[in-house]
């Protein structure tokens, strides 16, 4: 069972609810692939990933970063029991896209990195990126649970 | 993962942006670190003041960025140019590598925070490699 604070419970929530999915994930799906490009492994169905203008540019990348992202909604709604709550995400990500689970803490970087510069030095604190970091830790320990 | 010479191109002008910042930088990256990753606190138990922006975290955040720069300078040839500081911090310092990781992601953080909108992917992918460069030529003389 992973204990939150209340300043976690807030920062995390906080943070969440200042966030436009459509706008984020996108540009943290696109940072991932160009920052990691052997990620690109998933997507070769995507059309042009030629470059980072070709990444940035490609609709299917930006709606699978809107999916990415939406999907950490459960996540936050369901802070005291994220491990249940994506149970099937993690077979689905072990069995069916066969996902190395690295790939979890990499896109977590990439969004952090997307969220810091968004948010600013006000708003993202070390205490509250300690909170978002430790959340996504939680997510990315979640989804890699069911890999056998 | 060799730097190219495109990387070192995007490397030098983003960094001759960056440097006037260095101490404010370090500063904050080695403040997220402490906070975000308590296990690098084990490194500086002689300090009286671990909170971030305090005074031996500010010297200290100085001292890490004129190694940057140093590296930034020596961007062609890295392990021979960081065999010294190679030398300390495998001798004397003892720091596990898998830490120089954990720094490397919290200077990303703040970089992008200081300059969000010239931290585009390209320079971010650039200044990964570079830090992984200088982690890897740091972790020469460890065994």
């Amino acid at each position: 069972m992973v204990e939150w604070t209340d300043a976690e419970r807030s920062a995390i929530t906080g943070l969440w609810g200042k966030i436009s999915v459509d706008e984020m994930g996108p540009q943290a799906l696109a940072r991932l692939l160009i920052v990691a490009p052997w990620t690109q492994r998933h997507f070769a169905s995507f059309g042009n990933l030629s470059s980072p203008a070709a990444i940035i540019g490609n609709p299917k990348v930006a709606n699978h970063g809107k999916t990415v992202m939406g999907g950490l909604d459960r996540a936050v709604k369901n802070l005291d029991n994220i491990k249940a709550t994506y149970a099937q995400l993690s077979v689905m990500h072990s069995e069916k896209i066969h996902v190395d689970p690295d790939n979890f803490r990499l896109l977590s970087d990439c969004i952090t990195v997307c969220v810091a510069m968004k948010f600013g030095p006000s708003c993202f604190t070390p205490d509250v990126q300690e909170a978002w970091q430790k959340f996504l830790a939680v997510v990315a320990s979640a989804l890699s649970r069911q890999y056998h | 993962m060799s730097l190219t010479a495109k990387n070192k191109d995007t490397i030098k002008s983003f960094w001759a942006k960056a440097a006037p910042k260095a101490e404010e930088i370090g500063t904050d990256a080695l403040s997220r670190m402490l906070v975000v990753y308590p296990q690098t606190k084990t490194y500086f138990s002689h300090w009286k003041d671990l909170s971030p922006g305090s005074a031996p975290v500010r010297k200290h955040g100085k001292t890490v960025m004129s190694g940057v720069a140093e590296a930034v300078s020596k961007i062609d040839d890295l392990t021979n140019g960081l065999l010294t500081l190679s030398e300390l911090h495998a001798f004397q310092l003892r720091v596990d590598p898998a830490n120089f990781k954990i720094l490397s992601h919290n200077l990303l953080v703040v970089l992008a925070i200081q300059f969000p909108d010239d931290f585009t992917p390209e320079v971010h992918v650039a200044m990964d490699k570079f830090l992984s460069a200088v982690a890897l030529a740091l972790s020469e003389k460890y065994r």
